[in-house]
């Protein structure tokens, strides 16, 4: 998988102070990260500043995810294991006091987003058009048989499957009124703060009075 | 504004809307968090999975398998992803606004650093 086999040991040795739980769902996908960061970055100074990265965020981290778990336990449990805990705690605290000298004598807190970024921010958001206004009480929520769709409850019901702005993507609407779909091959409503079109695919082979196969071809942020 | 709304904190609201165009792997996310802050935002792999964490158990992210890359897990934003970043630019949207209408933007001390 790596081929900066000192970087991974080392790297593998201080997940270790992560709980087992975090470790094992993202231990892989962290390690492979660090690889993919190793891969990009050659010359010895950017890894050092990869590695100063990492040792900034360490310390704060691990205390993070060690209070997110004791808080997501059952603590029944706790007795059982708790001197390792408390070790391992203790061991974090050591490094959180290092790491927070080490970030105050490297860099001043950053402000993330500058007044330039967010008015480009705004640039890009004063060219959204008003929500359309079509489906009435526009209350929406999980679907109840698959949570990877989301169920509109207004006159017209329909389903739409999770996509990115700006894609295309099939969905499936089905109308109660069966008025809308009848005879439309295209339709433009509102999910969530986004306007869509939807098209009725060539060949659909639903009830044309009831319900069809359409796709969705806009997506676009909207303004409530 | 809906009266539950709850600003993100920065790194979640960063990796969301890296995630507004497309599906991206963890250093893929890094890579366009530090390029939309302008080199401001350098996550390492800890504070980057401690979000996705946490952004996948309020189910604003799903994870998603590439077929073409199975030793990387993909990351891709949910309806209610989408909802939830929608809100927070238009809570941006409206400090800028405010920021302008103030004239606050152009004094010096909030010029950017060129």
């Amino acid at each position: 998988m790596s081929r900066h086999l000192d970087a991974q040991r080392l790297y593998r040795a201080l997940l270790r102070l992560y709980p087992k739980a975090h470790r094992e769902e993202y231990g892989g996908q962290m390690l492979q990260t660090l690889d993919d960061m190793l891969t990009e970055h050659r010359s010895k100074s950017e890894r050092v500043e990869v590695w100063l990265r990492i040792g900034r965020e360490l310390p704060f981290n691990i205390i993070e995810e060690h209070i997110s778990n004791l808080q997501g336990m059952n603590m029944g449990r706790l007795p059982k294991d708790s001197n390792k805990r408390v070790s391992i705690l203790a061991g974090a605290v050591v490094i959180l006091a290092l790491g927070i000298g080490l970030g105050l004598f490297l860099q001043d807190a950053p402000v993330p987003y500058s007044p330039t970024t967010f008015a480009e921010l705004q640039k890009a958001t004063t060219k959204r058009q008003a929500c359309i206004q079509t489906l009435g009480t526009n209350g929406t929520k999980d679907h109840p048989q698959n949570k990877d769709y989301t169920y509109i409850e207004n006159s017209i019901t329909s389903s739409i499957v999770d996509a990115a702005a700006g894609t295309n993507v099939d969905a499936y609407f089905k109308t109660y009124d069966g008025k809308t779909a009848t005879g439309t091959t295209a339709y433009s409503g509102k999910y969530g703060t986004y306007n869509f079109t939807a098209e009725k695919s060539t060949g659909d082979t639903g009830d044309p009075n009831y319900f069809g196969h359409w796709k969705v071809t806009r997506f676009e942020p909207c303004r409530a | 504004m809906s009266k539950d709304y709850n600003q993100l904190p920065q790194v979640a609201f960063s990796i969301l809307l890296a995630l507004s165009l497309k599906e991206r792997h963890g250093y893929e996310i890094i890579k366009q968090i530090e390029e939309d802050s302008n080199g401001k935002i350098k996550l390492g792999p800890g504070a980057l999975y401690t979000s996705i964490k946490q952004l996948r158990n309020r189910g604003l992210i799903l994870e998603i398998e590439h077929h073409d890359d199975t030793r990387r897990r993909y990351y891709k934003l949910s309806a209610s992803g989408l909802a939830t970043l929608a809100q927070e630019l238009d809570y941006y949207e409206n400090a800028v606004a405010i920021a302008k209408q103030r004239q606050i933007l152009n004094q010096p001390h909030f010029l950017p650093n060129v």
